[in-house]
């Protein structure tokens, strides 16, 4: 369908899908929607990925109150199911989540941002901190960083005069016991000289001129030495990383990667710019900072979704609906003093019995609280269901962190979970309704 | 097709050519403009005093109005401008009452019954891109264009409704009917640096010579625009700054509608071609 | 002497010191041009290269081939006056009348001697077609003055506004035409002007010739003969008729043509003898011609100047480009300008941003008023700081769209007037806003408002706002300082030497209001070097209108800063 440049679509055209939200969760619907071939439209906030760290994790610590570390996360998950867990991945095969990861990572590999990934191993990332994070799908970018950690080769890790979150000293000294290698340089990013403050998304900018890559690269060269490795801070371009990393390296005679920094980072820029950019020409239809007011069911099923906007009331009609909104911080889940709520469509909830019960008593307890678990329930469909198990619409699916049953946080599996259950989410549209169900879709 | 044609205050004295260029190419379209006695859109004097800039909005909206028009502007400005201005009025019941009090004194009233619309919009939405590439007969190929979106058309989406303000594709989709190639370049979305000219100059020459070495980098021939503004910042101010300096290469600047006559085959001279201060000739495209 | 000119020798010398005052007004005037500074110029070129260039200027402009423009300016602009025409038809009429009537008036009567028997032996002014159209061109310009004064009544306010000058100009016109019409009716009714004439030109062949003679011209041409008494029969009128056709119609055409003046004599008559007696017509053609001389030496120091300055300005201009000036030329010309303007308030009406003084009640946005201050500049008129403030925040308003240039029926460059003041303007400390609110740091400007607190409490108090983000902690309560809104921002990333970068970022900026530190937030650089992009509000994950509150700060602080002066000490306590 051609839409017209200023968004004013065909009110009466009847779209596939609405995928509600704009997370990691909501883009991948998206994505795997489009390439279905489904005709979709997307609803969300902007933004949603900005504080994705650029990894993807897939599972790495189960459980949660041992705090036990995968390193296989096949593993972790198989575990998991053995245990007669509730948690989403319980109700998708390994299979589907590997094929949903690869189909993520072959478009963002297409849109220029490749990702590494070994197959049953979780991969060691130095973080900012110094600290190691294991992650089972790390962008191309870093994957040298993966490489001199093994190697505990010599490295240079640079940071700059004025990015206050990041810091090589901070780094080299967590890590010297273990990498008595590794070594820190400050030096000043080319034309911020006086400026006491700079920022990560403006260095990365900054670099796309290979002018700028080659002043730089001027200033660490002597700085180089005995070392066979450079690590910065991940602000290597925001549109052409590849390409960015690839001229330092030729300047600089030695492999370089990126260090995940603290969210909002570069690399979270970098998806939103993917998701914004390519989504759009392969069909999606993105309605960029809209919520979805309000939504009613026709007697035909359909949902008709009142969509939010400053002058004018939207509504668009669509077959099904991918719920992908968040815990509380993309509002998919809302507390009042009753306990917590699902504002759209006003999902019964499994939750702590009451407010009291939402946390432990120690805040940093290591099993987690139990409002980090709270969430929709599903079947096996990832359709919402009641408190007796029963399918609340034969067409409202879910996926992502709204999901009860995980704390991905503490579990390392956030964009495991969101990517998986999104796949899982739109093929059961495509299975279990669009192919199955006897109204007339089409 | 008929608009109330919303020049702006820039275009008499310092850019002509865009206003006799778009006349240019709209006739040929069949496309009807009026010209009314409009004023300041309000967009300098949203800066100072938000009641006169939507007052001075207010005011043309409703003279439209008057004429039962829409409103057409090829300036970006303006036209994110009137959008505010229009998105103020119908959001607050409260202002639209003491505006149009306002506008009484002169036997106006704003109703929000005239829609404005960019001339991007108007060529690709209501012209329709099919009538644009039946109207080429001078493709042309081998130029390679970068298009500078402009910020006020762009952003804030939900008030402008002009493109997807993360992925448009309108200026791409428009230039391409010309024959000519647009290019890819990550600071196409940036703002050209106008708004602080003569405010800031040193910030915003940073901010024009970092779009214009992007566009250089990306291998553009030449930057296309559709807003008063950011042409003056590519074309006049480029050129009064200009350094021999080879790290900041000079890159022309094309309005589109001239890149668009010049494949029509009007002539030069409607175009105002040789208005442009940096030379377009050597694109070969004249 | 026979016949002195203008009859007196008193008049006679009154015209000559008349017309030298004017002469030498004029020469002081135009004088004037060439000394005084207008616009940033005006140190570096020194009068004679001033004089050298516009002496240059107007030979290279004569030999030329411009002369179709010359003859353009000349019949359109000036004959025609169709500047005016563009505009307001009723205008027009208005002054089309006057000048018109006036020039023939001009030309064909008080110029007679020169002009009109040169090109018409036979003129005499009291025959026709003369004598009816001096009173046409008259009546011309009694309308036209009419219309003058209604529009001044009409619409007196700060579109039109009028000034002793004005006053003067119309009753000046007004004396010199009603005089003039009173002293040719007065002549009419006059019978001791008739024994004159009557003695001069006139023998009678028989007895009752003289009285048929005046019979005839009390009854057909309006003469009144208070002493005389006569009946009057047809024998006598036929005889009276014969008589004047002889001796008079070469001369004297019927006075009925005179159609103002003839009904005027009429009303005229029951005083006649009164008049007759204290020689009404004499005095009457005293103020008459008394008056003109007073316009003559006034001229250049009145509105009437415009007759000079107006004609060639709409020359110099019609011949130049507008948009190249040259700047040699260009300080006498604006000075030239300055005389031109006649405040006519054609260029206010039509002003872009006449919107934004109908809200902001400064008059220094008008460019009419704008004008008048320029000169006022040139002049070299002291002003405080306050008055420069108001007149710095009317010369940046302006956006200078060219319309006023393009409508001054006087052809004058406003355009140029407006980027030359507003140089001079910058040069002299009065910048527009984005420059001089970045004269103090956010932290001098908090400290400057605390001290003239008073002031900034009074613009707060009673404002009834229609938006009021920056006030409201709901707007910030989302914000979870992701940065977001300072990584995308360009001017944030626009790598500048750093005394101009900005120095409160967005995220901070939203963190203070956050706080309810407004008074930092208000002063920060990064506020007036905003792009208004919209990248930040587009791209803020929270949905904060970032653009939106910088946008309300810039106005609060323009609002609270402009009122602060920015020149004066401030003496902060020690502790």
């Amino acid at each position: 369908m051609a839409l017209p440049k200023s968004h004013n679509y065909d009110p009466k055209h009847v779209f596939d899908i609405m995928v509600i939200g704009s997370g990691i969760a909501g883009m991948a619907a998206s994505l795997f929607s489009v390439n279905r071939k489904l005709s979709t439209v997307q609803a969300g906030s902007v933004g949603g990925t900005l504080f994705a760290s650029g990894l993807f994790d897939l599972m790495a610590i189960h459980p949660v109150e041992e705090k036990r570390v995968w390193a296989d996360p096949w593993e972790a998950i198989a575990a998991l199911r053995k245990q007669g867990s509730l948690h989403p991945y319980a109700r998708i095969s390994d299979d589907a989540i590997q094929s949903a990861f690869e189909e993520i990572a072959s478009f963002l590999s297409s849109a220029g941002m490749a990702y590494r990934f070994e197959k049953n191993r979780n991969l060691p990332v130095i973080t900012s901190m110094g600290t190691i994070k294991h992650t089972y799908c790390v962008p191309e970018s870093m994957w040298h960083g993966v490489e001199a950690y093994n190697e505990k080769a010599p490295c240079l890790i640079i940071d700059f005069n004025g990015l206050r979150e990041f810091s090589g000293r901070q780094i080299s000294s967590t890590l010297r016991e273990e990498w008595p290698g590794l070594r820190a340089v400050r030096i000043s990013f080319p034309d911020t000289e006086g400026l006491n403050e700079v920022h990560p998304v403006h260095l990365a900018q900054a670099l796309e001129l290979s002018a700028v890559r080659e002043s730089l690269a001027a200033r660490i060269q002597p700085e180089i030495r005995e070392a066979r490795y450079a690590g910065f801070p991940a602000v290597l371009g925001i549109k052409k990383t590849a390409a960015i990393c690839a001229h330092l390296e030729k300047l600089l005679g030695i492999p370089v990667f990126e260090i995940p920094m603290m969210p909002a980072s570069v690399p979270g820029f970098r998806l939103k710019e993917i998701f914004d950019s390519v989504l759009p020409p392969k069909g999606l239809l993105r309605l960029i900072d809209k919520r979805v007011e309000s939504v009613a069911r026709l007697d035909n099923g359909n949902f008709i979704l009142n969509i939010g906007g400053p002058d004018q009331e939207q509504f668009i009609q669509a077959r099904g609906v991918i719920l992908a909104t968040g815990r509380f911080m993309g509002k998919g889940l809302l507390s009042d003093r009753k306990g917590i709520y699902e504002p759209l469509f006003h999902l019964p909830l499994h939750q702590p019995e009451s407010r009291i019960s939402w946390h432990h008593e120690r805040f940093l307890d290591p099993s987690g609280h139990p409002i980090n678990s709270a969430g929709v329930e599903v079947d096996d469909s990832f359709r919402a269901v009641d408190g007796t198990g029963k399918t609340i619409y034969d067409n409202l699916f879910i996926a992502g962190s709204i999901l009860a049953h995980q704390d991905w946080m503490r579990m390392k599996c956030g964009s495991g979970l969101a990517i998986a259950t999104a796949y899982a989410a739109v093929n059961a549209f495509i299975n279990n309704f669009m192919n199955k169900s006897d109204r007339i879709t089409a | 097709m008929k608009f109330a044609f919303f020049k702006g205050c820039k275009i008499p004295y310092y850019l002509e050519q865009y206003g006799s260029s778009t006349r240019a190419v709209l006739k040929t379209f069949g496309v009807r403009l009026l010209e009314l006695d409009f004023c300041c859109c309000g967009y300098p004097n949203r800066d100072l005093h938000f009641e006169s800039f939507v007052l001075s909005a207010a005011r043309n909206m409703a003279l439209a109005e008057k004429k039962n028009l829409d409103i057409l502007t090829p300036c970006k400005c303006c036209y994110g401008s009137l959008k505010h201005a229009f998105h103020f009025l119908h959001e607050n019941e409260r202002l639209r009452r003491d505006i149009n009090a306002e506008l009484a004194k002169e036997g106006l009233v704003w109703k929000g019954k005239s829609t404005v619309k960019h001339l991007l919009t108007v060529l690709c939405d209501d012209i329709g891109l099919p009538a644009i590439y039946a109207s080429i007969v001078k493709p042309l190929g081998g130029l390679s264009v970068a298009a500078h979106y402009g910020c006020h058309a762009l952003r804030p989406s939900n008030i402008v409704h002009f493109d997807d303000p993360l992925a448009p594709s309108i200026f791409e989709d428009l230039i391409s009917a010309t024959g000519a190639k647009p290019v890819g370049w990550p600071r196409r979305l940036d703002c050209c640096g106008n708004p602080l000219w003569g405010k800031n100059n040193a910030i915003s020459l940073a901010l024009m010579r970092t779009k214009i070495a992007d566009a250089y980098e990306s291998g553009a021939d030449c930057i296309c625009t559709a807003c008063t503004y950011c042409q003056l910042q590519f074309d006049a101010i480029q050129s009064s700054v200009k350094t021999d300096n080879a790290a900041s290469p000079e890159l022309p600047s094309i309005l589109y509608t001239q890149l668009l006559g010049l494949s029509m085959g009007l002539p030069e001279r409607l175009l105002g071609i040789k208005r442009n201060i940096i030379p377009v000739e050597k694109l070969k495209i004249v | 002497m026979e016949r002195t000119l203008l009859g007196s020798t008193f008049l006679f010398t009154f015209l000559f010191v008349s017309l030298g005052i004017c002469l030498a007004g004029i020469i002081f005037r135009i004088a004037r041009w060439f000394a005084v500074d207008t616009g940033p110029e005006a140190g570096f070129i020194p009068v004679k290269k001033r004089v050298s260039a516009v002496l240059k200027g107007t030979a290279a402009a004569l030999f030329s081939l411009k002369f179709l423009k010359i003859f353009k300016v000349l019949f359109f602009d000036l004959l025609l006056q169709s500047r005016i025409l563009k505009t307001s038809l009723s205008r027009w009429i208005m002054h089309f009348s006057i000048f018109f009537g006036f020039m023939m008036l001009l030309l064909m009567h008080a110029l007679d001697e020169i002009i009109t028997k040169r090109l018409f032996p036979g003129y005499f002014p009291t025959l026709d077609p003369f004598q009816f159209l001096r009173n046409l061109f008259g009546v011309m310009v009694i309308v036209g003055v009419g219309i003058a004064v209604y529009r001044r009544l009409r619409y007196r306010g700060p579109m039109l506004i009028t000034r002793y000058t004005d006053r003067y100009a119309v009753a000046l016109l007004a004396v010199i035409i009603v005089s003039g019409f009173l002293e040719e009716s007065s002549k009419m009714i006059s019978e001791s002007s008739f024994n004159r004439m009557m003695s001069g030109y006139f023998s009678a062949c028989e007895p009752h010739d003289e009285t048929a003679l005046k019979a005839f011209w009390s009854r057909e041409y309006g003469s009144v003969f208070p002493t005389m008494k006569f009946r009057i029969t047809p024998e006598l009128l036929a005889r009276g008729k014969k008589l004047s056709e002889e001796s008079c119609a070469s001369c004297h055409a019927d006075t009925r043509t005179a159609f103002i003046s003839y009904p005027a004599a009429g009303f005229m008559k029951p005083f006649a003898l009164s008049l007759s007696k204290s020689r009404a017509e004499v005095w009457l053609y005293y103020i008459h011609v008394l008056a003109c001389f007073i316009g003559l030496a006034y001229l250049p120091f009145s509105k009437f100047f415009h007759l000079i300055t107006d004609p060639l300005t709409l020359l110099v201009n019609g011949i130049s480009d507008k948009k190249k000036v040259n700047p040699l030329t260009a300080m006498p010309r604006r000075a030239m300008e300055l005389d031109a303007c006649t405040e006519c308030g054609t260029c206010s009406r039509y002003c872009s941003v006449a919107p934004v003084f109908r809200m902001l009640q400064n008059t220094e946005i008008l460019p009419m008023h704008k004008l008048r201050t320029v000169k006022r500049l040139a002049s070299g008129k002291d002003m405080d700081s306050a008055e420069l403030q108001i007149i710095s925040e009317g010369a940046f308003i302006c956006t200078t769209c060219f319309k006023c240039t393009e409508v001054c029926p006087a052809g004058i460059n406003l355009q140029d007037q407006w980027l030359a003041s507003r140089e001079l303007l910058s040069e002299t400390g009065h910048p527009l806003p984005h420059v001089w609110l970045k004269k103090f740091n956010a932290s001098e400007w908090s400290d400057r408002m605390r001290y003239f607190e008073a002031s900034w409490k009074e613009a707060d108090a009673g404002k009834e706002r229609y938006y009021n983000l920056t006030d409201d902690s709901n707007v910030f309560a989302p914000c979870i300082q992701c940065q977001t809104c300072t990584n995308v921002c360009p001017v944030v990333a626009a790598r500048t030497d750093p005394k101009d970068a900005v120095d409160i970022t967005p995220h901070k900026i939203m963190n203070l209001l956050r706080l309810g530190l407004h008074d930092l937030a208000l002063g920060s650089r990064m506020v007036w070097d905003c792009t208004t992009c919209y990248q930040c509000q587009e791209n803020c994950p929270q949905g904060i209108k970032v653009t939106d509150i910088i946008y309300e700060l810039k106005n609060r602080a323009y609002e609270h800063f402009k009122k602060i002066d920015r020149t004066a000490e401030i003496n902060e306590d020690p502790c």
